[in-house]
C-alpha cells in the first residue's frame, strides 16, 4: 500500500473516531445535524486519538495505532454508558434549514475546500524539514515517540536533550507518531502530515459550527477563507507547532462562546475538548485556555450560565495539562524559559519591565500588519454585537482576545531570553491563536447581530 | 405627535442601519478572504514545485560537517550510544547547535553525555590521547573524527 492510501485510512480512522465521540456528547444523527457531526468529526477525532495517545505516552504505554484505538473505544464505551441516560445535549441549538440558492451557495465552497485540503497536503508531502523548531523540536520527539512508544525515554529524561525542549508537551508529536505507525515508518518529509490534517479540520469544524448561528454560505466562506491563509500553511509546512494550537484554540473558544449563548451542554464539551487539545500542543495554548477559562468565569452570569458549570469545565481542561506537568517534573528539571522569580523581586521586575512595552507593541504590530483582515473581521462582529446591543458574546470575544494577548506579553516579561532574539524568533507565530480565534468567532457575533436586526424588523410597525 | 415619534425612532432606525451596514461589510470582507484562499490554491502548487527543486538530504542541514553526520549515522545502529566531542575552537552557539542536530539526525542512537559511556565518538578536532585509546578511528570527514570503541 502506499504512503497515500495508509494516510487516508489514518484519516478516515479519525473521522471514525470523531463521529463515535460526536454522537456520545449528543449531536443528533437526523439529517439536518449530520453536517455538523460530520463536520467536527475529523477535528474531534484527532482531538481525542491525540490525548489518548499522549496519555497513553504519559503512564507508559506504546504510542501507536492499536493502543490508542483501544483507548478510543473504551472511552467512546464509557461515554455512551453515561451519555445514553442523559438529554441530548444540543437542545437549545437549531440545526439550519438553509433554501435551495443558500444550499448551492454553500455546497460550492465543497469542491474548493476539497482543491485546498489537496494543495495544503501535497504541499506538506513536498516540503523539506530544514526550519529549526520542526527538526529541532518537534520531529525529534514524534520519532522517539514512534520508536520508544512513551515518554519515559532518553529524548525525553536525558540531559543531553535538553534542548530539544524536552518540557514542551506531546500532544503534536503524538498524532505524528500515529502517521509514522499508519505508514510504517518515520519520515522526516511527511512529519507535517499531522498538522495539515489539524488545519484542515479546523476549517470544517469552524464551518459546521458556525451555520448553527449564521448563514451556512457564510459559515463555508469563512472556514474556507481562513483555512487558506497564507501564514498558517507555511507554518505547516514548517512542521512549527503554532497553527496546529491555533487551530483548537479558535474552535474551542468558538465552542465557548456558542455555549455561553445559547446553553447546550454538547458545545462545552466540545470546547473542554479543544481547549486540552490546545494546552497540550504548546504552552501558550495552556494560556489561551486559561485565558478561556477565566473569562467564562467573569462573564457566565452576564449569559445566564452556572459558575458551577464553568468549574466543571476548568477541571476537565486542565486535569491533563496538570498530568503533564507532573510527567514532565518527573523526567528531570527541564529548560528554564521564564523565570517567575522576577514577580517577586522589586528589582529585578524593575530592570525587566522595559520588555513589557517592547513585547506589546511587537505583538500589537505583528496582528495589525500581518493579518489585517481578520483583525477587520473581529472589529466589525464586536461592532454589530454592540450596535444591537450583545454585550456579552462582545465582551467574551474582547476580554478572552486581551487576556490571551496579556498573556502572551507575561511570557516574553518573564523569559530569560534576550527580548530582541525571544520576538524575532516567535512574535510572528504566537499571535496566530488570537487572531483565528478572533476571527472564528466574529461570524458568531455578527449572527446574533442579524437576529436581532430580524428580530426589530419583526416588531416595528408597517410604514 | 407625529414628529415627536419620529424623532426618538430616529436614532434606533440609524441605530439598526449601522448594524445592517456593519453586517454587510462584514460579509464583503469573508469574500474578499474566500477569493484570497481561492488564489492561494493556485499560490499551493508553485511552492510545492519549488519545496520539491530545494530538497535535499537533511544532514546539508549541518552545513561544513554534512559529509561527517552523515557517515557517522551510517556507523550507528539503532539504540547505539555516541559522544560528540568539541574541540577548543568551536563556538558556544556552533556546540549548541551540533548538540541539537547530532540529537535530531542520528536517532534512533541514543546521545549521551560522555565517551566514557558512548560506543563511538565524533571528535570536532583531534582526538586527545584518552579518546585514541578507548576509540578507533572510523574515518575523518570534513575535519571530524568519527571513532568506534575499541573491542575490550
Amino acid at each position: 500500500m502506499s504512503d497515500t492510501v495508509e494516510l487516508l485510512g489514518l484519516a478516515a480512522g479519525f473521522v471514525a473516531a470523531g463521529t463515535a465521540v460526536g454522537v456520545v456528547i449528543g449531536i443528533p444523527t437526523r439529517s439536518e445535524w449530520l453536517p455538523t457531526l460530520l463536520g467536527v468529526a475529523p477535528a474531534v477525532g484527532i482531538a481525542v486519538c491525540g490525548l489518548a495517545a499522549t496519555l497513553g505516552a504519559m503512564v507508559g504505554l506504546n504510542v501507536g495505532l492499536v493502543t490508542t484505538a483501544v483507548l478510543v473505544i473504551a472511552t467512546v464505551a464509557l461515554g455512551w454508558g453515561v451519555a445514553r441516560r442523559r438529554p441530548a445535549g444540543v437542545e437549545a441549538l437549531r440545526a439550519p434549514r438553509p433554501s435551495l440558492p443558500a444550499v448551492a451557495i454553500e455546497l460550492a465552497f465543497a469542491p474548493l475546500y476539497a482543491a485546498l485540503a489537496y494543495g495544503i497536503v501535497r504541499l506538506a508531502a513536498a516540503t523539506p524539514l530544514d526550519t529549526w523548531d520542526g527538526w529541532a523540536i518537534w520531529a525529534p520527539k514524534a520519532h522517539a515517540l514512534y520508536a520508544e512508544g512513551d515518554v519515559w525515554g532518553p529524548v525525553f529524561r536525558e540531559p543531553t536533550y535538553a534542548m530539544q525542549h524536552q518540557e514542551y508537551p506531546v500532544l503534536l508529536p503524538s498524532v505524528d507518531a500515529l502517521a509514522a505507525d499508519a505508514i510504517g515508518r518515520f519520515d522526516a518529509n511527511l512529519v507535517d502530515i499531522g498538522q495539515a490534517m489539524i488545519l484542515l479540520s479546523f476549517g470544517l469544524a469552524a464551518w459546521a459550527l458556525l451555520r448553527l448561528v449564521v448563514a451556512p454560505p457564510l459559515a463555508a466562506a469563512i472556514g474556507f477563507a481562513l483555512t487558506g491563509s497564507t501564514s498558517l500553511i507555511a507554518n505547516v509546512d514548517a512542521n512549527y507547532a503554532d497553527t496546529a494550537v491555533a487551530s483548537f484554540t479558535a474552535i474551542g473558544v468558538l465552542s465557548l462562546l456558542l455555549w455561553l449563548v445559547r446553553g447546550p451542554s454538547t458545545m462545552l464539551v466540545l470546547s473542554a475538548l479543544f481547549l486540552t487539545t490546545a494546552a497540550l500542543t504548546k504552552s501558550e495554548g495552556l494560556l489561551f485556555a486559561v485565558a478561556a477559562i477565566v473569562s467564562a468565569a467573569v462573564l457566565a452570569r452576564g449569559f445566564g450560565r452556572s459558575l458551577t458549570a464553568v468549574g466543571s469545565f476548568a477541571a476537565a481542561v486542565l486535569a491533563l495539562p496538570i498530568a503533564w506537568a507532573i510527567v514532565d517534573r518527573l523526567n528531570g528539571p527541564g529548560a528554564k524559559n521564564v523565570d517567575v522569580a522576577i514577580l517577586v523581586h522589586p528589582s529585578r521586575f524593575a530592570a525587566a519591565s522595559d520588555r513589557i512595552p517592547t513585547a506589546a507593541s511587537r505583538l500589537v504590530e505583528e496582528i495589525g500588519q500581518g493579518w489585517s483582515l481578520q483583525l477587520a473581521l473581529v472589529g466589525l462582529g464586536i461592532g454589530a454585537a454592540c450596535l444591537t446591543r450583545e454585550w456579552w458574546p462582545a465582551l467574551f470575544v474582547g476580554v478572552w482576545g486581551l487576556l490571551g494577548l496579556a498573556a502572551l506579553v507575561t511570557v516574553y516579561f518573564l523569559g530569560t531570553a534576550p527580548i530582541d532574539w525571544h520576538l524575532g524568533t516567535s512574535a510572528d507565530r504566537v499571535v496566530f491563536s488570537i487572531v483565528l480565534a478572533g476571527a472564528t468567532a466574529s461570524p458568531a457575533l455578527v449572527g446574533l447581530a442579524w437576529e436581532r436586526i430580524d428580530e426589530a424588523r419583526a416588531r416595528a410597525p408597517d410604514r | 405627535m407625529q414628529t415627536a415619534r419620529r424623532s426618538a425612532a430616529g436614532p434606533i432606525y440609524t441605530t439598526g442601519a449601522l448594524a445592517i451596514l456593519t453586517v454587510v461589510a462584514f460579509v464583503a470582507l469573508v469574500a474578499v478572504g474566500a477569493l484570497d484562499a481561492a488564489r492561494e490554491i493556485r499560490r499551493l502548487e508553485d511552492r510545492r514545485h519549488e519545496a520539491l527543486a530545494t530538497r535535499s538530504d537533511p544532514a546539508d542541514t549541518a552545513g561544513a560537517a554534512a559529509g561527517a553526520f552523515r557517515r557517522f549515522r551510517s556507523e550507528l545502529g539503532a539504540g547505539r550510544r555516541f559522544a560528540v566531542v568539541y574541540g577548543p575552537d568551536l563556538d558556544r552557539d556552533t556546540r549548541g547547535f551540533y548538540r541539537l542536530f547530532s540529537g535530531y539526525y542520528l536517532y534512533p542512537a541514543i546521545a549521551v553525555s560522555t565517551p566514557a559511556d558512548a560506543d563511538a565518538v565524533m571528535v570536532f578536532g583531534a582526538p586527545g590521547p584518552a579518546i585514541s585509546r578507548a576509540f578507533a578511528s572510523i574515518a575523518t570527514v570534513d575535519g571530524v573524527w568519527l571513532g568506534r570503541r575499541r573491542a575490550p
